[in-house]
């Protein structure tokens, strides 16, 4: 199983604490072009990980060869829209995307929930990531509602 | 199944559930008791009784959480506490302390659970400047 989810905070206390022992994933991986380069951050994420998970680090054109094992348990983690956008262009198969962190930011004035906010130009991609067939649903924390986005 | 009461100086204990239930959302049988100085002891015992109560109409056990070791909280949380075979105080409560309750409070053993929350509260005590700048 592989949940794919869109997070500007990665990994953080509702990915630590919730979503990993919820759905017993012991492997993470961190999609970022700028992460992968910055040691500091790698460190601050394995510090945060708990210490019987695997965390892997890749660039965002680079996940769709990334080697995932059918046996185990996948969170993969994105910063972004735009970032799973060009993941697909380069080529990944998604069939379900979670939204669970897009925090407010100047002209993000597009409001989707708590902690979803879209500017219009993410409001574009999200479509675009839609029409690609990707099941796309706000969800902050497992125990929360589903929230299908399906048209804008 | 374990109930956990917050027993705390002021509104301390409602609020760190509040931020717990951002992490690990809404669970049930998490109550919180806030005292203030013009509280009598009295008044104060009652409403942890009420508390206590509530919970054990459907729960087992009880894991109370207290502020500081010492205070008021824990002085009147622990006479109760005695009568409830089931039951354990945990000074110097933290968020990491009360997010690992939540979750396992009703899928991990009493004791085992108390021992995980001891120990990992207090590894969850660190400065992480320092640990951090090694590995660079």
């Amino acid at each position: 199983m592989i949940i794919y989810r869109v997070d500007d905070r990665l990994i953080h206390g509702q990915v630590v604490e919730n979503w990993l022992g919820t759905f017993k994933i012991k492997n993470v991986v961190v999609v970022s072009d700028s992460i992968v380069e910055d040691e500091l951050r790698k460190n601050i994420m394995r510090f945060s990980t708990p210490q019987d998970a695997e965390l892997d680090f890749v660039k965002v054109e680079d996940v769709k060869s990334f080697n995932f094992d059918n046996s185990k348990n996948y969170m993969v983690l994105f910063e972004g829209l735009d970032d799973v956008l060009r993941a697909i262009r380069s080529g990944l198969k998604i069939d379900k995307l979670n939204l669970g962190g897009i925090h407010y930011a100047k002209g993000r004035d597009i409001s989707l929930g708590r902690a979803l906010f879209l500017s219009e130009n993410e409001k574009n991609i999200l479509k675009e990531i839609v029409e690609n067939n990707v099941d796309v649903y706000m969800q902050a924390i497992p125990q929360e509602n589903k929230v299908r986005v399906g048209s804008l | 199944m374990t109930g956990v009461i917050v027993v705390t100086h002021s509104n301390f204990g409602a609020y760190l559930i509040e931020a717990c239930e951002h992490v690990v959302g809404v669970k049930e049988n998490v109550l919180s008791v806030s005292i203030y100085p013009k509280m009598s002891i009295d008044e104060i015992k009652g409403n942890v009784k009420k508390a206590s109560d509530e919970l054990l109409k459907k729960c087992d056990s009880i894991l109370y959480f207290v502020d500081i070791p010492g205070g008021t909280p824990m002085n009147v949380v622990l006479p109760l506490a005695k009568d409830i075979e089931k039951s354990a105080v945990i000074c110097g409560v933290n968020m990491s302390m009360l997010v690992i309750a939540l979750n396992l409070k009703d899928v991990m053993d009493f004791n085992s659970l108390v021992d995980k929350i001891l120990v990992d509260g207090k590894k969850s005590i660190c400065e992480v400047k320092s640990i951090l700048s090694n590995k660079i």
